[in-house]
């Protein structure tokens, strides 16, 4: 350090106690509210530590995030007269429609014909025709076959208005891609297995082809 | 006195500066280029000029080649007059020069070649990394070897800044890149961690790097430049002093809080946040000390360009500097992490603190370099003026864009449905911002190149010329003080003896831990009490004085200062790794899923892809299950991400169906409208050359992933079995044509060995991990043999 080679104080900065390379340095005090701003963070660091990490008091992201889930309303229990209620109601349908407008038609195509996934509009259903099995299949997804679970993303509310929409259009059959799964009869709901992810693939291939040939007994009589 | 005159090595600084000046604005231009591409996808081209090709070659090229070579620059300018000695080595000086920019070069073909470690900021791969780090060395060994023969005794501010500088890079450099090359002869590497611990390393590191490379040195730089411009003293020596140890102490702890609310375990987020929020003052400390030596230049404001940048730049540091802790608390990230909240965050410093300080140095420098006046004050003016408006025309629109989307994401119906269900929705809500954060960045560009058309007037109007000064003949420096009262001064022992009592906190129970942190403080504040009111001895010199004069004790303590945060944080976390892979149930990932994995990097997937899905109700709800440490454990390297231009794919697999993912890598809005995603076509003809693929598994178990040996001599046909099923799917499903040998790409639609099939099988498997028992949906047969065979080696 150079020392100044005579003492001076600047009128604005006091005195200057170094000179390095013709730079000055004075040697103010450092200002309180900066100085408070810094001890304050410090006490708040210790506070907050020994708030959550020593006695823990408040919960941790993971416990807030468990008591959230459980906070969080159920959505009361779906049950196949509360569905038929719902898809006995127009708005309901045509706000399905929205919805699927959004977020099915990249692999069902506009018209539900069917691309990536299965024909909506025909009598031939991979997981079950019945309202409570498209009801379920929309929400729980099947994961092996690439169908999302849309339950958690989109809530209940909106899942039953989908259902609602696929009930209003079930049996329409557009033409489009070819049927798969089993010929959905309401007579025959009660027998049909739960929505079972792996059983009707195999099956789907036998009978879907029988069932090409034939005309879709088209029973349209619960719509 | 008898003196001599001494020329500094002025050349070595023109040369850095122009370096900077034509990377400034070769990194700004692809910077424009990726904000268009986010705005307007078609401006991707395929292959190499991808968004995610080209986001690390913008952040490497402004990080490394523009403000690195600024860095230098002053850095050697200021250097030389502080310590009033040429640059040690001219020949040192020189192959730092032309190694640094052969390294920018190498990186600026490596990078849209697709070549990259996957990690951010250190994309660049292991051959270049041992050129960075020689050449790095060279950089120190020069400067440590000028300060070695200083003629000034003691080390101004900015010499300390320097020193911090020099030594943190190296050791976070060489850390955080440290990887296994695949096969001698290839570019390719795999993260020596993996996993948490490799998120931790990559933060400690990138948070770092934002502190020691765009940071100190530039602060350095304010501390010679500013005063130099404006012809003031500095307000304060003694805050200098405080901060500059408390940040290089306290920083090495923040990296974290680029972790919150992910699976690093809770106690490392803690300190990460309640690190950065201590941050804050020590920060605006430098803040104080820049702006307040203007105190009594204040209107040269007005008329002078070079005091105008250097006052915005550090405004800017301030901002950017309350902006950080403010979002390393953690109710805060949660709505700003992964949005551009983010990058709004770093472009404020650095378009504002670096690109301003740097701007204004090259004004003040050029005319000296060249020994004559700048050619336009009036363009440097305008430069001003259309770089502010650009900085505040970005950073408000990214403000917006990411306080919009994270509450879109968050956004719940009351029967616990989200509100936008569709990811595409909240970035369409957003393309208004970009294309507006697109005219800022553009506005800057135009400024920076008038600045570079100005500089090269002025040039061509003087002629370069050397610096000179008188120094004594005889340069002999009395040691006021030894290294034993440095090291057994109050500073130091005060210190070591507060550490010591807070780090009791660590391993004893909560009452224990208050008795101990109550001590400290009484210590500790006892011993502020004690040095403050001491009468210090006339002419004695004071602790620190006598350290300022010892360079070298002055390194070591720097050293020990930066080494304690990252030591606390890392190594109980590397301890943790066997137990972890001994209790995990994950299992490696197979053959093919590594190419694909490879693929995923190789395209900068994670620029806009995270995969950590938060603990809040809406993200489980949109993505799946909060992520746990043992998703990502065999993940060298992690890919949790840091921003989500796209939807994060922690729970991807198994969610589509292969002919979805098929279709969505060709043409992204075939299957998701409104995304912005670039498409991927020639991923479908670009092959994997499987035959490579057993060096691959050999070099991920050398970094710990537990292969089998059988599995890594089968790993070409396992990989082809998979790829084949994958294929077979997608001809049944899809009805794809595969391409036969040798075919034409315009006749068939995939081939059967492409990057795209192993990237399908990838994608399929992130998240799903494989049970023998069973088998999870999406994971092929394959994978579920592979697990399989593992698990059996195992046991």
């Amino acid at each position: 350090m150079a020392e100044p080679q005579e003492k001076r104080i600047d009128a604005i900065q006091g005195e200057i106690i170094h000179v390095y390379d013709g730079i000055e340095e004075a040697d103010n005090a450092l200002p309180l509210w900066w100085l408070w701003t810094f001890y304050g963070a410090i006490a708040f660091a210790v506070i907050y530590w020994f708030n959550y990490h020593e006695y823990e008091v408040s919960p941790l992201p993971g416990e807030a995030y468990t008591i959230a889930l459980q906070e969080r309303a159920s959505g009361g229990e779906v049950t196949e007269e509360l569905l038929a209620t719902i898809a006995g109601d127009p708005a309901a349908a045509a706000e399905g429609q929205t919805l699927f407008a959004t977020h099915c038609v990249a692999c069902h195509e506009a018209n539900a014909a069917g691309n990536i996934g299965p024909n909506l509009t025909d009598g031939y259903w991979l997981h079950g025709g019945g309202i409570v099995a498209i009801h379920d299949t929309i929400r729980d997804g099947v994961l092996a076959n690439g169908m999302p679970a849309w339950g958690p993303t989109l809530g209940a509310t909106s899942i039953q208005q989908l259902t609602a929409y696929l009930i209003s259009i079930r049996d329409t059959n557009v033409e489009g891609k070819e049927p798969q799964g089993e010929l959905y009869s309401p007579d025959g709901e009660a027998a049909e297995p739960e929505s079972d992810e792996t059983a009707g693939v195999p099956a789907a291939d036998d009978e879907g082809e029988t069932a090409q040939a034939e005309e879709p007994a088209a029973d349209s009589s619960g719509v | 006195m008898e003196t001599q005159q001494i020329t500094y090595n002025d050349r070595i600084v023109r040369q850095f500066i122009w370096a900077s000046v034509v990377f400034g604005i070769v990194g700004m231009l692809v910077g424009v280029i990726v904000a268009l591409q986010l705005a307007f996808w078609p401006a991707n081209l395929e292959p190499y000029l991808t968004f995610g090709r080209l986001r690390p070659l913008h952040t490497n090229a402004v990080i490394f080649a523009f403000v690195g070579n600024m860095l230098f620059a002053g850095g050697y300018y200021s250097t030389q007059r502080l310590t009033k000695s040429r640059m040690a080595s001219d020949a040192l000086s020189n192959i730092h020069f032309w190694g640094w920019q052969a390294i920018i070069a190498a990186a600026a073909i490596s990078l849209p070649l697709g070549f990259t470690q996957g990690k951010e900021y250190a994309e660049l791969e292991w051959p270049i990394d041992l050129a960075v780090a020689v050449i790095w060395l060279v950089f120190g060994a020069n400067f440590f070897m000028t300060l070695a023969k200083r003629r000034e005794k003691h080390l101004y501010v900015a010499l300390w800044f320097y020193i911090a500088t020099i030594v943190t890079i190296t050791m976070l450099y060489v850390v955080n890149n440290l990887a296994m090359p695949v096969l001698a002869g290839s570019m390719k590497s795999y993260s020596a961690f993996g996993g948490v611990q490799d998120a931790l390393v990559q933060w400690w590191y990138g948070h770092n790097a934002v502190a020691f490379f765009l940071t100190t040195p530039i602060l350095g730089i304010m501390y010679y430049f500013v005063p130099k411009a404006a012809q003031r003293p500095v307000l304060s020596y003694r805050l200098s002093i405080i901060h500059f140890w408390s940040p290089v102490f306290i920083y090495i702890w923040a990296g974290p809080h680029h972790l919150l609310y992910t699976a690093l375990p809770d106690w490392a987020q803690s300190l990460g946040m309640i690190f950065s929020l201590m941050l804050w003052a020590p920060s605006w400390g430098g803040m104080l000390n820049g702006l307040l030596t203007l105190r009594g230049a204040w209107d040269r404001l007005r008329s002078d360009p070079v005091l105008k940048l250097f006052a915005v730049g550090v405004t800017c540091y301030g901002m950017s500097t309350f902006e950080g802790p403010l979002l390393s608390i953690k109710s805060v990230s949660g709505l700003a992490h992964y949005t551009d909240w983010i990058i709004g965050h770093v472009h404020n410093g650095a378009l504002g603190w670096n690109g301003f300080m740097a701007a204004g140095m090259f004004y003040w420098l050029i005319p000296r370099l060249y020994g004559t006046k700048l050619h336009s004050v009036k363009a440097a003016n305008f430069h001003f003026w259309i770089g502010t408006i650009g900085i505040v025309l970005y950073v408000v629109a990214m403000w917006v864009a990411g306080v919009t989307q994270g509450l879109m994401w968050r956004a719940e119906n009351v029967d616990g449905g989200l509100l936008y269900p569709s990811f595409v929705e909240t970035l369409i809500a957003i393309r208004p911002m970009y294309w507006m954060r697109l005219v800022g960045g553009t506005m800057y560009l135009a400024g920076f190149i008038l600045m570079a058309w100005n500089l090269i007037m002025t040039a061509r109007a003087g002629k370069a010329v050397n610096g000179t000064d008188e120094v004594a003949a005889e340069a002999k420096l009395k040691e006021e003080g030894t290294w034993k009262e440095i090291i057994f001064g109050a500073p130091t022992v005060v210190s070591v003896l507060v550490l010591a009592l807070l780090s009791m906190v660590a391993i004893t129970n909560e009452v224990a831990s208050t008795v101990f942190v109550a001590v400290a403080f009484f210590v500790g504040f006892g011993a502020i009490v004690f040095m403050q009111t001491r009468k210090q001895k006339p002419g004695k010199p004071t602790w620190h004085t006598v350290l300022e004069g010892r360079a070298l004790l002055f390194t070591v303590l720097t050293v020990v200062s930066v080494l304690i945060g990252g030591i606390a944080e890392i190594v109980p976390t590397l301890v943790a790794v066997p137990e972890q892979i001994a209790a995990t149930n994950n299992v490696p990932y197979t053959a093919l899923e590594v190419e694909g994995r490879d693929v995923y990097l190789q395209e900068g997937c994670y620029t806009c892809h995270s995969q950590m899905i938060r603990p809040f109700t809406w993200e489980s709800a949109r993505y799946g299950n909060v992520s746990t440490p043992d998703d990502s454990i065999f993940d060298h390297p992690f890919q949790w991400g840091s921003r989500r231009i796209g939807p994060d794919l922690a729970r991807l697999g198994g969610k589509y169906s292969h002919v979805w993912h098929y279709r969505h890598m060709r043409d992204p809005r075939e299957v998701s409208p409104g995304s912005n995603m670039p498409p991927y076509l020639h991923l479908s003809y670009d092959e994997v050359d499987f035959d490579s693929t057993d060096a691959k598994l050999r070099a991920m178990r050398a970094v710990g992933v537990p292969y089998a040996p059988a599995q890594i001599a089968e790993a070409s046909d396992s990989a082809r079995t998979q790829a084949e099923g994958i294929v077979a799917e997608l001809v049944a499903e899809g009805g794809v044509k595969v391409c036969t040998e040798g075919e034409d790409s315009a006749t068939c639609d995939i081939r059967p060995n492409s990057q795209l099939v192993a990237l399908i099988g990838y994608l399929q498997r992130i998240g799903n991990v494989p049970t023998p028992s069973a088998p999870a949906g999406g994971g092929s047969e394959v994978a579920q043999l592979d697990g399989a065979q593992l698990q059996g080696a195992n046991e």
